[in-house]
């Protein structure tokens, strides 16, 4: 198949950055593909500045702290949260054009279509209380600082456990995406990182005892249950990045889709719905 | 005329439109907080007597279970988008992907907020620092959350930059207006750390400018995509349309 | 559309075998290198769970010695004979196939799976006779540690039941058989056992 590629010839030599972006808008066939590849490491910038520099509700403090050590906590980081926290609602919505990036992978899998609508579905729905909920959590500890103990015990779990602990919609995500690389005779993604997806699923399993213990090692800031964890999935996170990156990279630009869908759907007044 | 020659299903589906429009007005008008935003400098007893008043009571459970029927009442509409934007020039099915998944994701957040109301409106006598802390929760997913909504417009926007074919799907105009609705709905993401100003829960900004953008955006684009659906009828194959891109490619 | 037709020639495989008659090309399902990726990560991950439960007995010695006592030595030991005797099977298997007597290999295939569903089996009556006795998930860290270790190996051993029928399917069809496949099968079920016999080491054994 001719690799003639994403670009026709690339752009002309000599030209200078910002004018390289308007060639690639104008001439490069993918530029799509790119700009939504482009928002996850974007994204994923913003995010880890928010919640590690910012907010610095990461890593976060642990289960077992009463009322008055998560009072004095939140205010320490008043002002981190609010700056953090904005910028992270201004960028929360970007993760589902990345999401549609992969469903269109998954579409050009010999498996059925029924995995692609399976993914995007899941992740769509699902990354919501992943994260956003763990933002309301804060935002409201700080907005109001001097709520009812009880209601600030509450705020400070369901921030914590919703982020840490979300954990069936990247199980099933995570399910989808092995079984798909795995069975895909295209070779769109490679068959390793298929595998590699699996360590993903596992750390679905060694989270939930977070919903559990307040001590110890498995607990939402846990030894095991939150920096082991994040050692595996910030090691898959990256593997993410390099394996998207080379899979558009693959694929011809002049033909995109797959033959079947080739022919337009019949819209026509008598046609089926 | 164009819309004839869509599919029954299609048109279904643009017609849930101003449907489902015309019953999240009447949620609008029926729900107490939604007609006069409760502020949030409302101390809890204020919260919890606003739930408890009898007056307000009936119209906010009638109101929200109306409200939770409908609530995702739009996804067939924006799935409706999402097949016209696979009808245009693009590579890949990516933009209409994208667009869906935001599409999800933001109605997912309006499920959300209704159950919050729901709840606080469920139990009227309870603790009142629980019935704020209910009621916080609902306006915070209520009107924080407006990145889905952007992405959904960026998306939709690059889409119609990118439907390089004589006949695209939608006019240009369209993509401006996408363009524009991102930066006037930022601003809202303030709501989660102001109490007071326009740009509270209750301000001029979060509140009635988005919830007129909205407005504006639905009525836009059902007109948008109801001129669309004929176009859409005629539309070849997405290889065929597509232009030469640059200097002759094979 | 790519197809790609990758031949299996991983360390030590002996080729692809082509399916005489479907005649499809083959996947690269087969490739070693992709099993390889996912064993040497699953070990490593394994072995930082290892190093914490380590860490953790070396703070509460007694706690954890104590503990200790209460399990079965003896049920440890059958459910390390049983991979182990799983594993040769498994082995069998791999040689048979390689020899081409299919019908040889999925019969050991099938015993490897028999005796995974033994493992499971004396598992889970380990596991309920332990709850019984009130020792559960929550009793202390020994015990987290006993039961988050076993079930996260017992979630791979049900991974293993797949990994075998796909090792049995690709046995006893004709089209389908790849020696890469089933070397790459069977490698699978060797990490499961290893890991089982360091976790019986640390977990059960070690004073």
């Amino acid at each position: 198949m001719s690799r003639q590629g994403a670009m026709i010839a690339g752009p002309p030599p000599g030209i200078k950055f910002p004018a390289r972006l308007a060639w690639h808008w104008q001439h490069n066939r993918q530029i799509e593909l790119w700009i939504v590849w482009w928002s996850m490491p974007v994204f994923y910038q913003i995010f880890t500045i928010t919640y590690f520099v910012f907010a610095r509700t990461m890593p976060p403090p642990p289960p077992h702290w009463n009322v008055a050590e998560i009072r004095d906590w939140v205010a320490l980081r008043h002002s981190g949260i609010d700056i953090g926290y904005i910028l992270f609602y201004l960028t929360i919505g970007l993760p589902g054009w990345h999401i549609g990036l992969i469903a269109t992978l998954l579409k050009r899998m010999t498996i059925s279509p029924a995995f692609a609508y399976a993914y995007l579905g899941t992740m769509a729905a699902g990354t919501v209380p992943g994260a956003l909920l763990n933002g309301f959590g804060y935002s409201l500890l700080a907005l109001r600082p001097g709520r009812d103990p009880a209601a600030l015990a509450f705020l400070y779990e369901f921030a914590n456990l919703t982020f840490v602990g979300t954990m069936g919609v990247f199980f099933v995500a995570s399910f989808i995406l092995v079984v798909a690389i795995l069975l895909d005779k295209n070779d769109i993604l490679p068959k390793w990182f298929g595998f590699a997806c699996i360590w993903n699923l596992t750390t679905e399993f060694t989270v939930a005892p977070a919903w559990i213990f307040r001590h110890g090692p498995m607990t939402w800031t846990g030894g095991i249950s939150f920096y082991w964890n994040m050692v595996v999935y910030g090691t898959w996170q990256i593997m993410y990045f390099v394996v998207f990156y080379k899979a558009i990279k693959k694929i011809p630009s002049n033909l995109s889709r797959p033959a079947a869908r080739a022919e337009p759907v019949s819209l026509s007044a008598r046609g089926s719905s | 005329m164009g819309e004839q020659m869509a599919s029954t299903g299609q048109r279904i589906c643009l017609w849930t439109a101003p449907v489902v429009g015309a019953i999240w007005v009447v949620c609008f008008f029926l729900f107490p907080g939604f007609t006069a935003p409760l502020s949030p400098t409302l101390p809890a007893k204020a919260v919890a007597a606003f739930y408890a008043d009898p007056d307000n009571l009936a119209r906010a459970r009638y109101g929200m279970i109306l409200f939770n029927w409908f609530g995702i009442g739009f996804l067939p509409f924006y799935a409706l988008i999402t097949v016209q934007m696979e009808r245009m020039a693009h590579n890949s099915e990516v933009l209409a992907y994208g667009f869906l998944a935001t599409a999800t994701s933001a109605a997912v957040l309006i499920s959300i907020t209704i159950l919050f109301f729901q709840i606080a409106a469920f139990r009227p006598d309870r603790d009142p620092a629980i019935v704020q802390l209910i009621n916080d929760m609902a306006w915070m997913t209520f009107t924080v959350p407006v990145s889905f909504l952007m992405a959904q417009a960026g998306i939709l926007a690059l889409a119609i930059f990118l439907d390089r074919q004589p006949k695209p799907i939608y006019p240009r105009w369209i993509g401006h207006f996408n363009v524009l609705v991102i930066p006037l709905l930022a601003p809202c993401v303030f709501a989660s750390i102001k109490l007071t100003g326009p740009f509270a829960w209750d301000g001029i900004w979060s509140y009635w400018v988005r919830i007129g953008l909205y407005v504006v955006w639905t009525i836009v684009m059902f007109v948008a995509v109801m001129r669309a659906m004929g176009r859409t009828a005629e539309t070849p194959a997405l290889t065929a349309a597509m232009p030469a891109l640059g200097t002759g490619d094979a | 559309m790519t197809l790609a037709v990758t031949t299996a020639n991983g360390p030590g495989g002996s080729g692809t075998e082509t399916g005489h008659g479907a005649g499809r090309p083959r996947v690269a399902a087969a490739d070693h290198g992709a099993m390889w990726v996912y064993i040497v990560g699953d070990l490593f991950i394994f072995g930082g769970w290892f190093v914490f439960y380590l860490v953790y007995r070396a703070g509460e010695h007694t706690v954890f010695a104590e503990s200790q006592a209460h399990l079965s030595q003896t049920m440890g030991l059958i459910n390390t004979i049983i991979l182990l005797v799983s594993s040769w099977l498994v082995a069998l298997c791999v040689n048979a196939a390689r020899a081409r007597s299919y019908d040889e290999a999925a019969r050991y295939a099938w015993l490897t799976i028999l005796c995974g569903a033994v493992f499971a089996a004396t598992k889970l009556y380990e596991w309920t006779s332990n709850i019984a006795e009130g020792r559960s998930f929550t009793s202390n860290d020994f015990f987290m540690f006993y039961y988050f270790l076993t079930a996260i190996h017992l979630f791979h051993v049900l991974c293993g039941f797949i990994v075998l029928g796909v090792l049995v399917r690709t046995l006893r069809t004709p089209a389908l058989r790849s020696q890469g496949v089933i070397e790459n099968c069977a490698a699978y079920w060797h990490m499961v056992d290893l890991l089982w016999v360091v976790i019986f080491a640390l977990v059960y054994l070690l004073r």
